[in-house]
């Protein structure tokens, strides 16, 4: 019922104002000298007005005065003369100081921050991925590697290949003509990559790859994933169909068709890093994986095969012995305090976990007592509100030369949120040192010295902040 | 203080720093050469006649191209708004500054631009030798855009060539002078236009209301402008839609007031419910140096493919086949 009350509302709304701006006479809203005049209608009910408010940043006060009569009144730094023009209708007029000034020449912004996939990191977003290629040769893995093929096109003197695995860059990846076409074979990391051709300058798709999707700044591109696992099934060479499903794609009963070739079903994917759940179905028939011995049962009672992809991280809380359960938590399960149960060993407790790279922040749980990891000296937060912090697969290395007799250290930046307590440092000789795991794009971050912020001394790359005293500036590549 | 306008207010300094084109065109190099950023293609081919196409890439509704200056690599932004080049200063402190000149702004305040001299500039097809430029802070438009934003550049680089800018295909194509387009397909422009050329900005004619305007073109600008200072009868066609605020370098913000305008004319051709907002842009006229009645930006750009002829001062418009 709310529901309907707001689209009911919405819909009055854009009534209103479509119908104002119709005839110029009737204009909601316009433009005079250096003047914004508004009428306002004392009919509109609170929702009219609250659209109308935030249209044009306007504050109640307005419709206050007009239905009170008054002829000026001073809200939001503006000053409003009001003329009645009829029962209904109140003229607002206020000087607006739209100037833009010879000061804001440089380029012109108009709308918000793009959240463009431009520069993003689109390879880690999606869990899972298979490609739809035309053909094997359009783009053919190796061990890392991806051998890029464009077919015909032979009268060009120059294909450059730009995508995400190259930031857009239309310069640094040129491929080789071939007797047929062109290409280039190129280091990729499993994940999904957007990518486009340049044919002497012209921007095309790959006519290829039927995988394509639109990007808002690059417009249309073509897709891959670079595969980091195979399903595979040496079963069922009768089968008419066999499809994979699993947590990956929700259990979806259609799964993801396989492959056939010589009697042997596979399916090259790409699966984000992490653990995963799936099944056979085979004509019809679900089926666990009978070469994976890795089966577990959920809490249905089903039984399913389970991988783990990418580089999985051991967690080891030495001592407790004498626990009689140890869970670990952190901000890779969103601090679940009964999912991760720890194996018991002959010197602690310990757990092989997949997950995909970047920070997180963890504790232990030993019956029921939160505890830091006391062999990671990698910390953030204080108090009880301390926790460990790892870097999965970290890709920078924070390094502060000097400042020995420093109490404490903490490197913070875009990557924490400016947050002060975030990181803290380790001293190693002479360096005090933090390893990260930063997405591809930009970062400020500064030093925090026993309370004193400085720049980088190392890096010479910053720039200004409001406060005169500068960010230290630094770019993640893919 | 705006770096445009100080480079444009003390114009005895540009002729000082007219840059050397190497018309250069690329040739069959290896993989390995191309993807050798400090070792820039040089066995580019002068004055054979044909042209360049230079892809672009957005950046929100701005038109940004790869480019290795000196051994950075990063983007620039096509700004044809900006006189001449304006790096950004976080990645060009290291270079040895020329000089700075101090100016003085007509707001009576006096700034100083720091001036380098830039070795090579390559851009995809083209590369530069000898320019010189000023350096201030763009990171603003980085942090924004989440994109590596070395600096601007304008027709300044470009004045030998005849430009085409084909924003919806993201290509630029460079004919040198005398040199005949490609583009055959584009066919007869549905409109040419003598355009007046100042400091290396285009100014064109148009047409709102009946009332004859002076537009710059701008790409640098996400969104056309019109004065607020333009004839009733120009603002009467203007249905405001809502109020927006616009950010510029620093902290400076404007709220001005975003909508379409009924119809703007070129000639014989008309764009309608053309997108703006209005804005006074007096001091833009103070610095040009002549009343600007608005500027053409991106959305103009998607609407219509542009040629200016540099020589002939002539302006070659082609209308998306949507338009009137």
């Amino acid at each position: 019922m709310r529901l309907c009350i707001k689209y009911a509302s919405v819909i009055l709304v854009t009534a209103v104002l479509i119908s104002c701006g119709r005839g110029r006479v009737n204009r909601i809203a316009r433009m005079d000298e250096g003047k914004i005049i508004v009428r306002i209608d004392n009919r509109w009910n609170d929702s009219v007005k609250k659209e109308f408010m935030l249209r044009f940043g306007l504050d109640s006060i307005l419709f206050r005065a007009a239905d009170e009569g008054m002829s000026t009144i001073e809200t939001g730094n503006r000053k409003w003369e009001l003329k009645r023009i009829d029962q209904y209708i109140t003229e607002a007029t206020a000087v607006i100081s739209d100037e833009l000034g010879a000061d804001r020449r440089d380029v012109l912004m108009f709308d918000e921050p793009s959240d463009t996939l431009l520069y993003a990191d689109i390879r880690t977003q999606d869990v899972f991925g298979v490609n739809n290629l035309k053909n094997r040769e359009t783009v053919a893995f190796g061990e890392d590697t991806a051998l890029f093929f464009l077919e015909n096109h032979l009268e060009a003197s120059s294909v450059f290949i730009a995508g995400t695995f190259n930031n857009w860059n239309s310069m640094l990846n040129s491929l080789t003509k071939t007797d047929s076409g062109w290409m280039v074979k190129l280091k990729l990391l499993p994940g999904k990559y957007l990518y486009k051709y340049i044919v002497d300058g012209r921007w095309i798709i790959d006519p290829g790859n039927n995988l394509r999707k639109r990007d808002r700044d690059i417009g249309l591109a073509s897709v891959i994933y670079v595969p980091d696992y195979t399903f595979e099934l040496n079963e069922k060479p009768d089968a008419k169909e066999v499809v994979v499903t699993g947590n990956f794609i929700q259990w979806n009963r259609r799964g993801i068709p396989m492959l056939k070739e010589n009697g042997r079903w596979y399916l090259p994917v790409y699966l984000r890093d992490g653990t995963y759940a799936y099944k056979f179905i085979s004509d019809g028939t679900w089926m666990t994986d009978p070469a994976n011995p890795d089966v577990r049962q959920d809490s249905n009672g089903n039984l399913n095969s389970f991988i783990g992809i990418g580089n999985a991280v051991t967690f080891t809380l030495n001592g407790y012995t004498g626990a009689e359960k140890v869970i670990l938590t952190g901000t890779f399960n969103n601090w679940d305090r009964n999912e991760l149960l720890m194996n018991k060993t002959n010197t602690g407790w310990s757990l092989r976990y997949h997950i995909s790279p970047g920070m997180y922040e963890y504790k232990f749980i030993a019956d029921g007592n939160w505890l830091t990891d006391p062999d990671n000296p990698f910390t953030a937060g204080s108090g009880s509100f301390t926790n460990s912090v790892i870097a999965v697969m970290p890709n920078h290395h924070f390094e502060l030369k000097g400042h020995e007799s420093a109490r404490e250290v903490i490197v913070t930046g875009t990557f924490t949120g400016w947050d002060p307590g975030k990181y803290r440092m380790v001293k190693k000789g002479e360096l005090w040192i933090f390893n990260a795991y930063l997405k591809p794009g930009k970062y400020l971050y500064k030093y925090i010295v026993d309370g004193e912020w400085i720049l980088d001394p190392e890096n010479s790359i910053w720039e200004e902040n409001e406060w005169g005293t500068g960010n230290s500036v630094l770019w993640i590549e893919n | 203080m705006s770096i445009r306008r100080l480079l444009n207010i003390v114009p005895a300094v540009l002729p000082l720093f007219l840059p050397v084109l190497i018309l250069v065109f690329r040739g069959n190099l290896k993989e390995t050469d191309r993807q050798d950023l400090n070792n820039p293609v040089t066995d580019l081919k002068p004055g054979t006649g044909n042209s360049i196409l230079l892809p672009f890439k957005n950046a929100g509704r701005l038109l940004i191209t790869d480019a290795v200056i000196d051994g950075v690599a990063g983007n620039l932004v096509f700004d044809s708004g900006a006189s001449e080049i304006v790096l950004n200063r976080t990645y060009f402190r290291n270079h040895a500054r020329t000089g700075t000149a101090g100016q003085r702004g007509i707001t009576g305040n006096v700034g100083d631009v720091e001036r380098v001299h830039l070795g090579v500039i390559n851009l995809p097809g083209l590369e530069l030798k000898g320019i010189d430029a000023s350096l201030t802070d763009l990171s603003h438009i980085e942090n924004r855009r989440g994109v590596k934003i070395t600096g601007l550049f304008g027709f300044e680089l470009l004045k030998g060539y005849e430009v085409t800018i084909d924003a919806v295909n993201n290509l630029m194509e460079l004919n040198p002078e005398g040199s005949v387009s490609r583009e055959e397909k584009r066919g007869k422009p549905d409109v040419i236009m003598k355009a007046e050329i100042r400091k290396n900005i285009i100014f064109m004619r148009g047409e709102i209301a009946g009332s004859s305007l002076l537009f710059c073109l701008d790409t640098g600008a996400e969104i056309s402008v019109i004065s607020s200072h333009c004839p009733k009868q120009v603002l009467r066609t203007f249905t405001v839609n809502r109020r927006v605020t616009l950010k510029g370098a620093g902290l400076n913000t404007t709220q001005v007031m975003h909508g379409k305008l009924d119809e703007i004319r070129f000639g014989s051709r008309s764009l309608r419910n053309f997108e703006a907002i209005v804005a006074g842009l007096d001091d833009l006229s103070e610095v040009y140096g002549i009343k600007t009645d608005g500027m053409l930006g991106y959305n103009f750009l998607r609407e219509t493919v542009i040629s200016i002829n540099f020589a002939t001062g002539q302006v070659s418009l082609w209308f998306n086949k949507n338009q009137q």
